[in-house]
């Protein structure tokens, strides 16, 4: 049950910087793909995220109504991460022009976590419309791994992190996390 | 007298000319008469709409195969980037809480 005021707060103190903004980001880094052990490279437009909706609603998941109610309020998803076999493999200021899009346009920092060991770093950003969240971002950036995730659309943060433990997610076991979502489904 | 039937044995044997267009006029009758007694072949109409049907039915199958691949793709992707996003936010709320 923390989870909620938890995000609530950030959000609340980010909310003042945040301008509403309809420009797309272009996460880019599809140079680090060839440099990369493993990539993940997802990008979903509306026509797929709609496509998506009918999927869920016919397969197994659709005895989640959490994650369909989450997908269908989005209009964009687009996740790369890039696991590397050794240190230095990538340059951090690759990572730049994606932090720099979100600022430029209007998203507010939700989340700054910089400098914990070796050049970590998270940074997590919403974009707020009339006093909703209408998009998320989070760049993170460690040693061996480039995580960029942009989410446009109403999203709810809350319903986002009870995920885990969904779909094979396993749960961290955060202070607050319903337990019900410790339960694992394995995704078809 | 038998002189006059003499001669008129040899007029009616006498060879002569068939009347204008009398040819094309047999060649006409004798192949309408073939194409009147010849059974029409009813698959010479029936193949084509047949294949047209085939052909339809195919795409029409493969557009719904297609599609409903396009869905399962869209929502495995989409799953798979929402199980990262979590995860994300899960290790940054831990971090801070952590701190």
């Amino acid at each position: 049950m923390k989870r909620i005021p938890f995000f609530a707060l950030l959000i609340a103190a980010a909310a003042p910087l945040a301008v509403p903004v309809d420009a797309q980001i272009q996460v880019g880094l599809d140079n680090l793909a060839a440099k990369a052990k493993e990539s993940v490279n997802i990008s979903l437009d509306s026509s797929m995220l709609r496509l998506a909706t009918a999927f869920l609603s016919k397969s197994d998941q659709a005895d989640d109504p959490g994650l369909k109610k989450l997908i269908a309020g989005l209009k964009n998803i687009t996740v790369k991460k890039y696991t590397f076999a050794e240190e230095g493999q990538y340059n951090p200021a690759d990572v730049q022009p994606v932090r720099d899009q979100l600022r430029a346009n209007g998203w507010g920092v939700l989340l700054g976590l910089h400098g914990d060991k070796g050049g970590s770093a998270t940074d997590i950003y919403t974009k707020s419309v009339d006093g909703q969240i209408a998009g998320l971002g989070v760049v993170k950036v460690e040693p061996k791994e480039v995580t960029v995730v942009y989410i446009e659309g109403a999203i709810d943060l809350a319903s986002l992190a009870d995920l885990a433990g969904h779909f094979g997610i396993p749960s961290l076991g955060l202070p607050g996390q319903n337990s019900d979502s410790k339960k694992t489904k394995g995704v078809q | 007298m038998s002189k006059n039937l003499e001669d008129q044995i040899r007029d009616a044997l006498r060879p002569q000319d068939p009347p204008e267009g009398f040819a094309e006029r047999v060649v006409l009758k004798s192949q309408a008469a073939l194409r009147a007694e010849t059974p029409r072949p009813r698959f010479r109409i029936l193949w084509p709409a047949a294949t047209v049907a085939a052909t339809a039915a195919l795409a029409l199958s493969i557009s719904i195969e297609y599609h409903s691949l396009q869905e399962q793709w869209a929502g495995r992707q989409a799953i798979q980037a929402l199980q990262i996003a979590s995860e994300e936010l899960n290790t940054a709320r831990n971090k801070v809480l952590n701190q």
